[in-house]
């Protein structure tokens, strides 16, 4: 079990597609607290701007709800990020994280996102109930500061 | 910069179509950006379209989306492809979906291509 956070913020925003730089930046500064690399906070922002995407196009169906987001931060320098949407949920959790598999083939979208928030953090966990909505769980540890 | 900008530039020389890039590519961005290009694309009739991504500050998977979308768009119209000026980052997503495998990718602050493999 992890520790008490050092750190938390949370933020909720309409579902709308011009909130996801928002949302990506947001998270970026709280985590930049920590002082990591560049590229780190870029991988970071990467990963949290394909799940914010997913709540608002796929949970939502680019309709109208609310993606709510937590951030933390602990002691060992790891972050850890939920973003959840109460929308329609992901009936088959393994099939759409597959590479390349997309709900949408005519969106071109890629079906990249769930890829690319595994490789760009150290951690992604999947929670979805049909009907309910899915929460994304993403964890990213920084290396320690010199 | 708080919501996804992005900015195009088309320069043509010899029948070459480069599609220059500025600021970042996100699903926000993305549509407006494939509107324009493919509009390009379609009048101008190129026999290459080079996406040049050097000054791309941010991309993610919408851009990969974007990308392989202009590539299917050249295939049918039988132009080659080339993307340039990948960051690290742009180059993981490509690679995600083996992109590299498709077309020639040119990474930033590199002159080493990326040669299309079969």
């Amino acid at each position: 079990m992890k520790n008490k956070p050092v750190n938390e913020m949370k933020l909720e925003i309409d579902s709308k597609s011009i909130n996801e730089g928002f949302a990506r930046y947001t998270i970026s500064a709280f985590a930049a607290q920590l002082d990591p690399t560049v590229e780190e906070l870029s991988d970071l922002r990467c990963a949290v701007s394909e799940a914010v995407t997913n709540a608002i196009i796929h949970g939502y169906r680019g309709g109208q709800g609310i993606v709510y987001i937590n951030a933390r931060y602990f002691d060992d320098r790891s972050v850890r990020i939920k973003i959840a949407d109460k929308g329609v949920g992901i009936e088959d959790i393994k099939l759409a994280m597959q590479p390349l598999y997309t709900s949408d083939p005519g969106g071109e979208r890629g079906g990249m996102g769930f890829a690319v928030m595994q490789s760009f953090t150290d951690g992604l966990s999947v929670r979805s109930k049909p009907g309910k909505g899915t929460t994304i769980t993403m964890t990213k540890k920084f290396a320690p500061r010199r | 910069m708080l919501s996804a900008d992005i900015t195009t530039e088309f320069i043509e020389k010899d029948r070459v179509l480069i599609i220059k890039l500025f600021g970042e590519i996100d699903h926000h961005s993305a549509y407006p950006l494939r509107e324009a290009s493919d509009r390009e694309i379609i009048m101008r009739q190129p026999k290459k379209v080079v996406i040049d991504l050097t000054e791309v500050s941010f991309m993610d998977s919408a851009g990969l989306g974007y990308i392989l979308g202009r590539y299917s768009k050249s295939q049918l119209l039988k132009a080659e492809m080339e993307v340039t000026g990948a960051s690290d980052r742009a180059w993981r997503i490509l690679q995600l979906a083996g992109a590299d495998k498709l077309l020639k990718i040119q990474k930033s602050d590199s002159n080493e291509q990326v040669k299309a493999g079969k």
